[in-house]
């Protein structure tokens, strides 16, 4: 982002999720709807967030603090655990060892870098928050929690519920008896009250396995983005393949990846809740581009390997019509249809606001998180076709042959032959953004012998834009 | 005494590791009415899309949910096979455009793969028939009507459409039925047409 002139990134729900300076001058900040903030500030300049592009960016950062302490784990591009215990004896105290990462983060990304120190992952993060003046060194951890909004549980229906409840700090939650909350709440409710009490999830050291470990080798070097896209999603869903067998689930991840020339790369990702196939392919796919882009991986990618750095027993909650198997196998084979065809043939879609067929689908690619409508399905959209909708809408709509008598239509010229027009609907007229020079487009329902169609009637000229097949 | 034997409609539902095959022109209906076949089945569910023209927005209508639908895509002769071959194997239920040309021994394979893994499928080929055989219950579109639109006014409403069973589904007699979509329900057959064809005339 620009440093000079207001700026900010949103996320696919049109979020304010990062602001520069210049934009929070102006009240702008993080949470903040987009229309809300253009409203504070019409000249901000807006930002689609795209984590893969932050990934690429924030790998510095992490190289910087890996100078210093082994192991980082990354949660998301922007937010790192280090574990200290063992530096901290090295570098002769935290404050020393704080200090030195600050500055070594600033030397790559310039100053901003918000760093908090803390017993847990949990309570660090929420320092790092606070860090306002520079690293924040929680001692007293027990009281730091206990002063926290219940909100800081990340979960915003549990934290809603807790404040009727009248618990309003992390404090009240944590002095609850936990076997109460666990009656009430279940898992969500337990995994509340423990971060409450200073206690991460917790974890039952194990030996891992090395053969839970999943690894691929490319006897043609991947050499793009679209290719590691694809690996990273198979061995993404070959891993948890392999641990639903063993019943168990990845907090930690290490991603390992080999160079042409033999270079070894490796990185750790955690995430709070057990990955799942889209959330640990997406980390792989982040973490592979963020290699290639830095130049990490010269020559192309020649082994890649997942293996997990941490398990538990806390599989995924499925819904009461999910079943694991099924699961699975759809996704095996969503997998091979996507080598066979490419990623961009095998698409789901999602509803969204829009007059015609076409405007009303919003596409993404199966195994990539559902973007947000980019309009919203439920505004009124004054003459948008009803129900019911055809079922075949060509990708661009198609010069279609139509006699018309005194503006009535008479018949449709269908391949070789004419059929006449038994009954028609219409016109809806769509205005389009006339001040952008589009002109009005009227569409008609025509219904033939052989079928119905929807067609549009602008320039002098008809076009088919779906078959109600 | 005996009562005229009732007619025996044929139940528009997938089955197990049964095909359905829908024949006819595009334009007749067939695309909505076997979309509308998947609306039931748990879990996910595929559509193969040759000509790249499959609308999402007639999916959902019929009540498939949006979270448990994808489309394939592939206009490829040759890899339609295997695209759909994987489909069948790990999909719950599974729509699939057949291209022009696609040969009788693949359908057949293909139909035996369904059998197999127990996988519903429908087959709906863009141009000619079904191998006898491929489909338990085959449909073939004989008219199409619309209601709702009069000379510029209204708009489509009501759809009924004049199919011709036959296949396994059906007991090997050809039935005509017709199913009316009133957009609430896509797969309603209407007693009032339905009626077994004679089999011989004695004249």
């Amino acid at each position: 982002m620009p440093s000079d002139e207001p700026a900010q990134v949103v996320d696919d729900s049109n979020q304010v999720v990062a602001a520069n300076s210049p934009a929070r001058s102006h009240g702008i900040e993080a949470g903040m709807a987009r229309r809300q903030a253009e409203a504070l500030c019409p000249a901000v300049v807006t930002h689609a967030q795209d984590q893969g592009i932050e990934a690429r960016a924030f790998e510095p950062v992490v190289v910087a603090m890996e100078t210093l302490v082994p192991r980082v784990e990354l949660v998301h591009p922007g937010l790192t655990f280090v574990p200290i215990a063992g530096a901290v004896r090295y570098y002769g105290g935290e404050e020393t060892l704080v200090a030195e990462m600050a500055a070594s983060i600033e030397r790559v990304a310039g100053p901003g870098a918000a760093l908090g120190v803390a017993q847990g992952p949990f309570a660090a993060r929420h320092a790092a928050a606070r860090a306002v003046d520079g690293p924040l060194i929680i001692t007293d951890e027990a009281a730091f929690l206990a002063s926290l909004d219940v909100g800081a549980i990340g979960k915003d229906d549990l934290a809603s519920t807790f404040r009727w409840l009248g618990i309003t700090t992390l404090g009240e939650l944590a002095r609850l008896p936990r076997a109460a909350v666990a009656s009430r709440f279940g898992q969500i409710g337990l995994d509340a009250h423990r971060y409450a009490s200073g206690e991460d999830r917790e974890t039952q050291p194990r030996v891992i396995p090395d053969s839970l470990a999943v690894e691929e080798s490319y006897e043609e070097p991947l050499v793009n983005l679209e290719q590691a896209g694809f690996a990273a999603r198979r061995v993404a869903h070959g891993l948890l393949d392999r641990l639903r067998g063993e019943g168990v689930a990845p907090h930690r991840v290490e991603i390992e990846a080999e160079a042409v020339g033999g270079k070894v790369l490796s990185r750790v990702w955690r995430n709070a809740d057990p990955f799942d196939e889209v959330t640990l392919a997406e980390r792989v796919r982040w973490q592979l581009r963020a290699w290639v882009e830095s130049g990490g991986i010269p020559g192309g990618l020649r082994r890649l390997r997942v293996m997990p750095a941490d398990v538990s027993d806390e599989g995924r909650q499925l819904g009461l019509a999910e079943d694991p198997v099924s699961e699975a196998e759809a996704t095996r084979a969503l997998i091979r249809a996507q080598s066979l065809v490419g990623p961009n043939a095998v698409l789901q879609a999602h509803p969204q606001g829009g007059r015609d067929p076409a405007d009303r689908v919003r596409w993404f690619r199966w195994g990539e998180p559902a973007p947000a409508p980019t309009r919203d399905p439920a505004a009124p959209w004054p003459g948008r076709l009803p129900a019911p909708s055809p079922a075949l809408v060509p990708p661009e709509p198609r010069p279609l042959t139509v006699e018309w008598e005194r503006g009535h239509p008479t018949r449709v010229r269908l391949r070789s032959r004419w059929e006449p027009v038994v009954s028609w609907a219409g016109p809806w007229r769509r205005m389009g953004r006339w001040w952008e020079g589009e002109e009005a487009v009227d569409r008609y329902q025509l219904v033939t012998s052989a079928g119905a169609f929807l067609c549009e009637v602008h320039d002098g000229k008809t076009f088919l834009v779906g078959v109600y097949d | 005494m005996t009562s005229a034997p009732q007619p025996h409609y044929p139940r528009l539902e997938l089955e197990a590791g049964k095909v359905v095959g829908l024949v006819g022109s595009p334009g007749c209906g067939l695309t909505r009415l076997g979309l509308g076949l998947l609306r039931d089945r748990p879990g996910w569910v595929a559509c193969v899309d040759v000509r790249g023209w499959l609308s999402p927005a007639a999916l959902w209508e019929v009540g498939v949910s949006p979270d448990r639908a994808v489309i394939v895509r592939c206009d490829d002769t040759g890899l339609w096979p295997q695209v759909t071959a994987a489909l069948i194997e790990g999909m719950q239920a599974v729509y699939a455009e057949v291209p022009v040309g696609m040969g009788a021994p693949m359908l057949r394979r293909l139909g035996a793969l369904a059998r197999a893994r127990t996988t519903p499928v429908v087959l709906r080929p863009l141009g000619g028939d079904l191998p006898s055989g491929v489909p338990h219950l085959r449909l073939e579109a004989r008219t199409v009507d619309w209601e709702g639109t009069a000379r510029g006014r209204g708009r489509l409403h009501v759809r009924r459409l004049t199919l011709a069973a036959s296949g396994k589904g059906v007991g090997g007699r050809e039935q005509i039925i017709e199913v009316e979509d009133d957009g609430t329900n896509t797969l309603r057959v209407v007693p009032r047409l339905a009626a077994t064809l004679p089999e011989r005339a004695v004249g």
